[in-house]
């Protein structure tokens, strides 16, 4: 593992030097450079072909080991809270409660090689949880939201190599508004489900807490609009959790 | 197939369920054991019941009513028309509620307390209106017909905290208002369809009796018994009317209809039309008297007085066996414009500068004048004259040779269930 990770430092190192050059037109050759350029022209078809493989090979080979630097799979475990704006059934603006939940995230943007990219993708997995509990000692209805979704996202990195990235995304669930209606102490329990649509945006930040990053904490601020059938809460809250 | 995956995804998505009228939904109704339970009922008069808009009621949510005599806005409101009193005194106008309802094998399940809340006050309000339209017997009912229903109101009647468990009608913006109840209470008073006929009865009283009066003249001018009689007729009638709309539910006639919402035993009590011993005392015939409008609006006496009406006119159709003409005699006596049998809205407006004319007498008189059977004219006149202990204690009556109560021309004898006051 030690050895992998130097390695992969190598090839870092590598590929930075090659991109300082590849736009560095002012830079002179030197003579070696200009002799070996003159002799280049010589070469047979079968040597230029075998330098083209050459090239492709390394090119390859280091976006094949680009996502050894980070060695973490992409599995994560959050515990989420926050204000419910639940949609008002009484006409208000909203009728905010509190809630929280779990999510469990996969970071499947590791699977794509390129550096850049396979920080930007992710898919959540949430159970949210809100309930509410109105009307008198003599008549009282407990309502409890439950959404169960699945959502990818992608963002952008707030900055080369940072820890945050802003994202949006879309999801697709279902709600289970599980209710209770106690009058004078008899109770009825009624079940129902909706389907969900989601939508939001928020920041996900992810330092490491081990040296070789290969457990990361995570946070999040998220704003996320939950669209049970024909109501739409809005989700303001926060997140933590970790991700291996 | 993407056209219709989309179309798909807007009806999951889009509106709330809108069916056409009836529409079943399950509401918190009495059974015929009496006890609140969920049922299934059918709502005739709903045109959106996702937003509670029908052709009886609609819902408006989210409103704030502040009534402040230091708001430099209500210096005068006599002049106002009722729109401009509307925008004037609901300071908040709302909007649409938004029912939230479960779809269980085609009947539709409130999901949460409001949307239980609108469902069975929705319901109330339209068998209420049902009883009304059958007693108007034939008479227009335009006046009962699309109301407003401020739901769940932030309302201030001249007070810093916002009122709670409470259900009015303010003839000021024409419009029902139903307030938070307290978290102590029993059934909030809006599932109590004997409260919803209450306030129902108020509307009915203002448009017929008050000439649709935003602000009576006789609220603003009139200090004393004919104030405070009016005041307490109005809500005397609203219990009789209330208890009448409990009638045709499951759970039979309560005359006691406000017991499965208020601890307060003693005021249960106070106002069950069915108790015997419903009887004028020397101490409500004092404050009656003397009572200033302020003293007897924020006093016990106001509904003391009341129930004593609405006694009278309940052990009268209950003992004549005749209540639904009774019911719809009191709705030809709010208003007739004939001269042979003026109505309350006639007798009221021919005295707004002679209150002191507009006496118990002359009230029960235009009640009983628009009763044509004559056991019920007789039962009347026994219970209006041995509860309110009127002038007259037998019929036909004629004091110093004027004839009193002239409607009661039956010789019948005063109800002896009440002790006879001394003058």
């Amino acid at each position: 593992m030690k050895s992998l990770n130097i390695f992969s430092l190598a090839m870092l190192m590598l590929s930075s030097s090659a991109f300082a050059q590849k736009g560095d037109d002012a830079i002179p050759y030197d003579d070696d450079e200009a002799t070996h350029s003159s002799t280049k022209v010589k070469k047979g078809k079968a040597t230029k072909i075998r330098e083209e493989d050459e090239e492709e090979t390394k090119r390859e080979n280091f976006e094949t080991l680009t996502h050894l630097d980070d060695p973490n799979i992409g599995l994560g475990l959050d515990f989420l809270a926050g204000a419910n704006l639940l949609d008002s059934s009484k006409g208000s603006f909203a009728d905010p409660r509190f809630g929280y939940g779990f999510r469990f995230t996969w970071e499947f943007g590791r699977l794509i090689p390129d550096e850049v990219l396979r920080e930007l993708f992710f898919l959540d997995v949430a159970w949210r949880y809100t309930a509410t509990s109105d009307g008198t000692t003599g008549l009282n209805v407990t309502a409890n939201q439950h959404y169960f979704t699945a959502a990818p996202a992608a963002g952008l990195l707030l900055g080369e190599k940072s820890i945050f990235l802003a994202y949006a995304q879309l999801g697709v669930g279902v709600n289970a508004d599980v209710s209770s209606v106690k009058i004078n102490q008899v109770e009825t329990q009624i079940v129902g489900s909706k389907f969900v649509f989601q939508y939001g945006a928020g920041i996900r930040a992810r330092p490491a807490i081990t040296a070789d990053g290969s457990v990361r904490l995570t946070f999040r601020i998220e704003l996320t609009r939950l669209m049970r059938g024909y109501m739409t809460d809005t989700w303001l809250g926060g997140s933590v959790g970790v991700v291996f | 197939m993407r056209r219709v995956t989309l179309a798909v995804l807007v009806t999951l998505l889009g509106c709330g369920p809108n069916p056409m009228a009836p529409v079943k939904v399950m509401a918190i109704i009495p059974s015929a054991a009496g006890t609140f339970e969920t049922q299934q009922v059918e709502l005739k008069t709903i045109t959106n019941l996702t937003t509670m808009q029908g052709s009886v009621v609609s819902l408006i949510g989210g409103t704030r009513v502040s009534i402040d005599s230091n708001d430099p806005l209500q210096a005068s409101l006599t002049d106002k028309t009722d729109a401009q009193l509307y925008d004037i005194l609901v300071k908040d106008k709302g909007g649409d509620p938004r029912g939230n309802f479960i779809d269980r094998s085609g009947v539709l399940w409130p999901g949460d307390y409001h949307t239980w809340n609108m469902v069975s006050t929705f319901y109330n309000f339209e068998k209420t209106s049902e009883y009304f339209t059958d007693i108007y017997d034939g008479k227009k009912t335009d006046e009962i017909r699309n109301l407003k229903v401020l739901y769940d109101t932030e309302a201030h009647i001249n007070t810093v905290d916002p009122l709670t468990d409470n259900a009015l009608y303010i003839s000021l913006v024409k419009s029902f208002i139903i307030v938070p109840p307290k978290e102590s209470q029993l059934i909030p008073l809006s599932f109590n369809i004997g409260v919803i006929g209450h306030e129902f009865a108020h509307r009915v009283f203002n448009e017929r009796a008050l000439a649709s009066a935003a602000y009576p003249k006789y609220l603003q001018s009139w200090n004393g018994p004919g104030f405070n009689l009016i005041k307490s007729l109005d809500e005397g009638l609203a219990d009789f009317h209330g208890f009448s709309v409990t009638c045709r539910e499951a759970a039979g006639c309560r005359a006691n209809f406000l017991a499965p919402s208020v601890a307060n035993e003693d005021l249960v009590k106070a106002r069950d039309l069915s108790k015997n011993d419903a009887c004028l005392t020397v101490q409500l015939r004092t404050a009656f008297n003397g009572f200033s409008t302020d003293q007897w609006v924020r006093g016990v006496e106001l509904y003391q007085y009341g129930t004593l009406w609405a006694s009278a006119l309940y052990q009268a159709g209950n003992k004549s066996g005749k209540m639904q003409v009774l019911q719809k005699s009191l709705i030809n006596a709010y208003s007739d414009s004939s001269t042979m049998t003026p109505g309350l809205n006639q007798l009221i407006s021919a005295n707004v500068n002679t209150p002191q004319l507009v006496t118990p007498e002359e009230v029960a008189n235009v009640l009983v004048s628009h009763v044509s059977d004559p056991d019920l004219v007789k039962a009347l006149c026994k219970e209006l004259s041995g509860r309110l202990q009127l002038k007259c204690s037998a019929f036909p009556c004629n004091i110093d040779g004027v004839d009193v109560m002239p409607a009661c021309k039956y010789p019948v004898s005063r109800d002896n269930t009440c002790p006879v006051l001394a003058p």
